[in-house]
């Protein structure tokens, strides 16, 4: 496992990089995308123990913090839905040129989502398979940044409704051009018939990736984890 | 915007199994002692709440002080020991090897700790064991309750329309508490190990608090108004539920009334920053010169962008 630095030199990213444990003939690599804020905090044993699965799987699996959040460089509120993806695609760069990967999958959860989503839509030819665990709603991704200062929080709130944030909201993701291997993974409740258009959705029950009441005792969604290694085998 | 701290990241202890991330002043600083060693608040990782640690040290590192975030063993992403220790065994070795690493690679030989509640405990039990600690800062440490504390939390849960259906129907922990101390006052046998426990706890925390200060260790104690299940709910909690202890004069003592137990507002955040800062200014240093500048400072086992073919560790100069 190696912790380290990458990006720009104005936009410095951590990075958690764990090589694949087991050897397969083709290189395959997991860029996990964590939610935004507390929930970054209270989700962060979860993603760690989804890489920890992926690595004796055969994933190369890189999780990383988005510019002005967790242990990357930038204060608590810099940033917004744009540059986070930006974060995103450079975070891809820095997994294929460590790993030689041609082409990467995606994790992401709750704001994560939102943006893995936009990203792949973006850059399709770059994205093998994604998983979108609980994307946001318009309502919810307008005030994703929890924790920001006051003023930014305000803003984001201001964004409600605005196309900004319908376009990287959960209903928009039914009409993105995501990859034909892209799975919505739903665990807290299920989804209503046609949110999601031809896309494949799975409902996992009582499997949120953490329980603030129960956040002391470490309690991790190991079915909704392995749902997700299955899913990209 | 010119950033005047770098940050380096550390995999370190016996097994170097321990990671932690060291904010240092940039290179053309000298830097100031103590250091500071930044611990985890329960199984949260070591951004803390509301990234509030990592404000913490870019600020102090900022100020000419390096500052050190690191996970227990188990937390984050430092694996587990593996070495059958107790969890509080096993928390008070990876602060030892936290202080060793940055005594081997930033010659540190003066340090505070600054924990927030389970964290704090974690300094508090360790800080008067090892001669480089010179203070602690203990943020809601556990402070047993008191007399008057149930007096506050009474009054306040019985304002509540539905802590009156708790409390008429028996249920919730005033009808528990109440009954229990009726029961005790009468002579009966506790039948709560929390009641049992109360007075082994009372002394294990006036016992710790009396080694810290005939250490002299400094302490900054600071209080949150709390939520209605707080830990303390005034000021003077701590002196009137450790009476033996000579606290009076001899610790700084705030209380946060409008904070919750993790500093959820800027606000509050802001002022606990300009409070620390304000009160590691002041620690008296006696030893060892430090290193002359932060460039002389941790020379390796920095991290570094993995290649295809592995050498981990680098030391990023970039400065964000």
């Amino acid at each position: 496992m190696t912790s380290f630095h990458f990006g720009s030199r104005q936009r410095r990213l951590f990075g958690y990089y764990e090589p694949a444990q087991a050897n397969f003939s083709k290189v395959r690599a997991v860029l996990l995308c964590h939610p935004m804020g507390n929930e970054q905090i209270f989700a962060y044993r979860t993603m760690r123990q989804l890489a920890a699965r992926l690595v004796p799987s055969g994933f190369h699996v890189l999780r990383f913090d988005y510019f002005g959040t967790g242990d990357s460089y930038g204060d608590t509120g810099e940033g917004d839905l744009a540059s986070w993806c930006g974060d995103i695609e450079t975070a891809i760069e820095e997994l294929k040129e460590i790993t030689g990967a041609t082409k990467v999958n995606l994790a992401g959860l709750r704001l994560g989502a939102n943006l893995s989503g936009r990203v792949a839509d973006h850059r399709p030819k770059e994205i093998s398979k994604l998983i979108l665990w609980e994307p946001l709603a318009a309502d919810e991704l307008a005030v994703a940044g929890f924790g920001c200062p006051a003023a930014r929080a305000e803003r984001n709130l201001r964004l409600i409704g605005s196309d900004i944030v319908e376009g990287f909201a959960r209903g928009a993701i039914k009409t993105a051009l995501l990859p034909s291997s892209t799975l919505v993974l739903l665990t807290a409740r299920p989804p209503s018939p046609t949110e999601f258009g031809s896309l494949a959705v799975e409902y996992v029950a009582e499997a949120s990736a953490w329980i603030e009441e129960r956040l002391d005792t470490g309690t991790i969604p190991a079915e909704a984890l392995q749902r997700i290694v299955d899913w990209l085998q | 915007m010119t950033r005047v701290f770098n940050e380096l990241v550390a995999q370190f202890g016996r097994s170097a199994s321990l990671m932690g991330i060291l904010s240092r002043p940039t290179p053309e600083l000298s830097i100031r002692r103590p250091a500071v060693v930044i611990l985890n608040t329960g199984i949260a990782h070591r951004v803390g709440h509301h990234r509030m640690y990592v404000t913490m040290a870019r600020e102090l590192a900022a100020s000419g002080y390096l500052a050190f975030r690191f996970d227990f063993s188990g937390i984050g992403d430092s694996a587990s020991r593996g070495d059958g220790l107790s969890q509080l065994e096993a928390h008070q070795a990876d602060v030892s090897e936290a202080l060793d690493w940055l005594t081997a690679s930033c010659d540190v030989n003066e340090a505070v700790l600054i924990g927030l509640c389970a964290g704090a405990d974690i300094a508090l039990n360790y800080g008067h064991s090892d001669k480089r600690v010179v203070g602690l800062v203990l943020l809601d440490p556990t402070i047993p309750p008191t007399a008057r504390f149930y007096a506050h939390y009474i009054g306040r849960r019985l304002t509540q329309l539905r802590s009156w259906w708790s409390f008429v129907s028996g249920r919730g922990r005033i009808w528990q508490e109440l009954s229990e101390r009726a029961r005790l006052a009468f002579g009966a046998a506790p039948t709560q190990p929390t009641s049992a426990d109360d007075h082994r706890i009372r002394s294990e925390l006036a016992q710790l608090y009396v080694k810290s200060l005939d250490r002299n260790l400094k302490l900054l104690i600071v209080l949150t108004g709390g939520p209605l299940e707080g830990r303390q709910s005034y000021r003077e909690q701590l002196f009137e539920a450790l009476p033996n202890v000579p606290f009076r004069g001899r610790v700084s003592l705030e209380h946060f009334r409008d904070a919750d137990h993790t500093f959820t507002s800027e606000n509050a955040r802001a002022r606990l920053q300009e409070l620390v800062l304000g009160w590691i200014k002041a620690i008296p240093i006696t030893h060892n010169p430090p290193p002359t500048s932060a460039g002389d400072a941790a020379s390796a086992a920095f991290g570094e962008r993995p290649s295809r073919g592995g050498a981990p560790w680098r030391e990023d100069h970039s400065g964000g």
